[in-house]
């Protein structure tokens, strides 16, 4: 376990070139498994911030990994509370944080949200969700001063965190910073699945406009500026896929890919890498995978098979994943190395796939703890490129 | 209520007050992630 942070930061960097590194690169995707192995809550991280550390320390101690896919939690429960939101809220195993849709658009109101993207979600939207918004000029203050302290506090802890795994632990974080859609804001945060299901067929041209115009907003949280002419090569962006799964190639051609395409050049134009999680099926979009500038972007890759994906967008994008939870899971330890080292067979050659989970881990079951030890550190024993 | 302020208004009157402390930019930066949660949450 002697490598250095440069050295797995290096690895990383050569597979996605498509080039053959050191070692095959691994990377752990622990979510809040990270609370659960190290025993703790979302109650005592909020009660005691400065436990997010040691919690997503913990699984490190034993686990090799060559960068870890995020640090600490970023949608933690406290965040909704403090606006008097419902939208985020603990499950009754007091370590894994639930995602509740919420859609307080109505369809009728693409004109408002189009002429003015910002007024509309800030000042009539999110009141009708976050009731402290929706109250006197003293409490919506009061609300997001609470927010703003909670940040305060949790963005140090991060930082910390950060640098704690670096110095301690010579592991890097993949993610800096977020790509989000425009079309994921309308479908997470405004309209859900039912609503968006209904819009592109019954008011494609607003949708279309309205994608337009939350472009500037989605820039704005990309957080590039015209002034940042160069990006480095890492830490990556990173955009968890949500709507693409569940949209025809012809809906994802027409509401997804116009905006989402303008936020990624972006990145691509100042020489910033991508790591997109591709959440559900993709093959039916293998051909926009091929169509990304060669060598810019990492696929997490969840519900395909990973050997087909290597064949079809293998050359143009770097993959990761493969492992897959369940056989972590269930399966012997003899079964899950013998799967790891048919995945490090098969893909690793010439570079462009990173090892890891099919899932990112959130709960306790979700693997057995001594499988995924064992199996990561035979891959970074086996994986050596000779 | 007419006279309320606005969740935008109350932002920027937040940024002001609350984050007077920060150099600018790093101001702007936390304001946006604020903005980002709130529409998250």
């Amino acid at each position: 376990m002697g490598d250095t942070y440069q050295e797995r930061i290096n690895r990383i960097k050569t597979t996605v070139n498509h080039q053959e590194p050191d070692k095959v690169p691994i990377l752990s995707m622990i979510g809040t498994y990270a609370v659960h192995y190290a025993g703790g809550t979302i109650q005592e991280m909020t009660d005691h911030p400065e436990k997010e550390i040691e919690y997503y320390c913990e699984p490190h101690k034993k686990l090799y990994s060559d960068a870890t896919y995020t640090a600490g939690l970023v949608f933690d429960a406290k965040s909704a509370q403090c606006i008097g939101s419902d939208s985020h809220f603990v499950s009754s195993d007091g370590a894994t944080v639930q995602h509740k849709e919420i859609t307080p658009m109505e369809d009728t109101e693409y004109p408002e949200l189009i002429a003015d993207p910002e007024g509309y979600i800030f000042n009539k939207m999110l009141p009708r969700k976050a009731k402290k918004l929706a109250g006197t000029t003293a409490e919506k203050y009061a609300a997001i001063k609470e927010l703003v302290d909670h940040w305060k506090v949790k963005g140090m802890i991060q930082a910390q965190l950060i640098d704690k795994l670096k110095n301690d632990y010579q592991l890097p974080v993949i993610t800096g910073s977020f790509a989000y859609p425009p079309l994921d804001y309308i479908f997470d945060y405004l309209r859900g699945f039912k609503g968006l299901s209904l819009d592109m067929r019954r008011h494609k041209d607003e949708l279309v406009a309205a994608c337009n115009a939350i472009q500037g907003m989605a820039d704005e949280f990309l957080g590039i500026t015209e002034e940042m002419t160069d990006l480095p090569d890492f830490p990556f962006y990173a955009t968890m896929m949500h709507v693409p799964t569940f949209i025809s190639p012809k809906q994802f051609e027409k509401f997804f890919v116009p905006t989402y395409e303008k936020l990624i050049y972006r990145i691509h134009e100042r020489g910033g890498k991508l790591i997109i999680f591709l959440e559900g099926s993709w093959e039916a979009k293998y051909d926009w995978l091929n169509s990304l500038p060669k060598n810019f972007a990492v696929g997490i890759v969840e519900g395909d098979n990973i050997f087909e994906a290597k064949k079809r967008v293998g050359d143009n994008i770097t993959l990761a994943g493969g492992m897959p939870l369940e056989m972590l899971k269930l399966g012997k330890k003899e079964a899950c190395i013998d799967y790891a080292k048919k995945l490090v067979d098969e893909l690793a050659p010439g570079g462009g796939y990173i090892f890891a989970s099919s899932r990112e881990l959130l709960s306790k079951g979700d693997v057995n703890p001594e499988n995924m030890i064992e199996t990561y550190n035979f891959v970074h024993e086996y994986g050596i490129y000779k | 209520m007419d006279n309320e302020k606005t969740v935008l208004e109350v932002l920027e009157e937040i940024k002001k007050n609350e984050l007077a402390e920060m150099p600018e930019e790093a101001a702007n930066g936390f304001m946006v992630l604020i903005k980002f949660l709130m529409l998250a949450s």
